[in-house]
């Protein structure tokens, strides 16, 4: 993490979109962070190891329905298990101008009943 | 090359030298804590392990081991207990392999528990102390010399683990590492993770100067940056007690700019930073014989 200083970062933040109509709207389009959709989801209250998520997520190549059924582990808390969430990755980069930038993108959805991870603006592949 | 090998030795080891009661003392509270943070982190990441399902990023022996077997079944919780047993009777100086069985089911239990991705640094000291605990006890039966070489060794190796990370800090991103615009990236990395864990994240006074001067956070960093790279001072007596002082304020210094905790290295560095020796000559001294050289046993006292 400090050994090459300057390099872009990427971690997660999980947001309950349980009052959205149609979660299938959303894709993997980069949403600003004053128009996050959904209710934050603070990891500490539900026992969820947040570093373990962030480098889950930014560390798997491949989602395959193995790496998908254990990232839903990480959410088999009673309080979660019957919302709709959706884990989105956030990426900074230190700019030319010397400013740094983040960008929030949804990455995988959580529902009751299924997993998936959202494609990009044209489709989702379900698992 | 052997003049400083000579140096390196009196300065670390000191076979020759008599052992006072203040060295034992110090050894003694190392070990406990060693052993008590091994203990307590095996159980309770044991406890954890039971809910992954998979290997994400293999470290260690998981490399070349499937060690999902340690997520079922309570196998860890077994381990755990494995562990607790091995560093109880390494303690209780029932034998001189317990300090290696329990290094090597700790590494089991370390792996598996980080198996997701992130990699911790802060049971780090606590295993490589456990370690060296059990080379020394492995390697030296009398108990002067057993206790000398653990200590001395911890010195060596988390001066050197101090010193080779500002090296690396300089080989992995050259002499700009310490930009403040770089510290700028990492309190906004843990501003998210804060964000993640908490909903919320109000930073505090030093990292709104630093969010609004990157100078200070140049300033800070190359502060923290000097302070690895003269770690290796912890080798000689003469330096040690005022690095180890610095390196405790270089990590209260991270945990306020970036909100990282090191509390396990804080405290065992504590413990070995402390000038007992001094201060047991200054306030003590007189009042009884503070040195003796303890009577070579089958085991060690």
């Amino acid at each position: 993490m400090f050994s090459q200083a300057g390099r872009p970062w990427t971690r997660a933040i999980v947001r309950d979109i349980s009052g959205i109509d149609d979660p299938r709207t959303l894709n993997r389009t980069p949403i600003r962070i004053d128009s996050l959709p959904g209710e934050s989801v603070p990891l500490d209250r539900y026992g969820i190891k947040q570093n373990d998520l962030a480098n889950f997520v930014s560390k798997t190549a491949e989602w395959t329905p193995g790496r998908l059924s254990s990232l839903r582990g990480m959410f088999s808390v009673p309080d979660l298990e019957s919302r709709r969430l959706l884990v989105m990755k956030v990426r900074g980069a230190l700019e030319t101008s010397g400013s740094v930038s983040v960008h929030l993108t949804p990455f995988i959805m959580i529902t009751p009943d299924s997993t998936w991870v959202l494609s990009a603006p044209a489709g989702a592949e379900r698992r | 090359m052997r003049r400083f090998g000579e140096i390196l030795n009196s300065n670390l080891f000191a076979f020759d030298e008599p052992e006072r009661r203040t060295e034992v003392l110090r050894f003694r509270i190392l070990e406990i804590f060693v052993v008590a943070w091994t203990i307590q982190m095996c159980w309770v990441w044991g406890a954890y392990i039971q809910s992954i399902g998979e290997v994400v990023l293999p470290l260690g022996i998981a490399q070349y081991v499937d060690v999902s077997f340690m997520f079922d079944h309570g196998v860890s919780l077994v381990n755990a207990a494995l562990v607790t047993t091995a560093g109880l009777l390494g303690l209780a100086r029932k034998g001189r392999w317990w300090y290696s069985v329990a290094i090597l089911l700790f590494h089991l239990q370390y792996v598996s528990r980080y198996c997701l991705g992130e990699i911790s640094h802060g049971s780090n000291l606590v295993g490589m102390s456990l370690f060296l605990l059990a080379v020394s006890r492995v390697a030296f039966r009398d108990p002067v010399e057993f206790r000398r070489f653990a200590v001395g060794s911890m010195y060596f190796f988390i001066g050197l683990g101090y010193t080779s990370a500002a090296m690396s800090k300089l080989l992995g991103t050259g002499i700009r590492w310490p930009r403040g615009e770089h510290l700028w990236m990492w309190i906004s990395e843990r501003q998210t993770d804060l964000i993640s864990r908490t909903a919320e994240f109000t930073p505090n006074l030093l990292q709104e100067m630093i969010i609004g001067d990157a100078s200070i956070g140049t300033l800070i960093l190359t502060f923290g940056l000097l302070v690895e790279l003269f770690g290796f001072l912890m080798w000689f007596r003469k330096t040690r007690y005022f690095i180890i002082p610095t390196i405790i304020t270089m990590h209260f210094g991270i945990a306020m700019t970036m909100n990282i905790r090191f509390d396990l290295y804080v405290m065992q560095l504590i413990i070995l930073g402390i000038p007992v020796e001094a201060i047991h000559r200054r306030f003590v001294a007189g009042r009884s014989s503070s040195t003796f050289r303890a009577e070579p046993t089958g085991e060690p006292a």
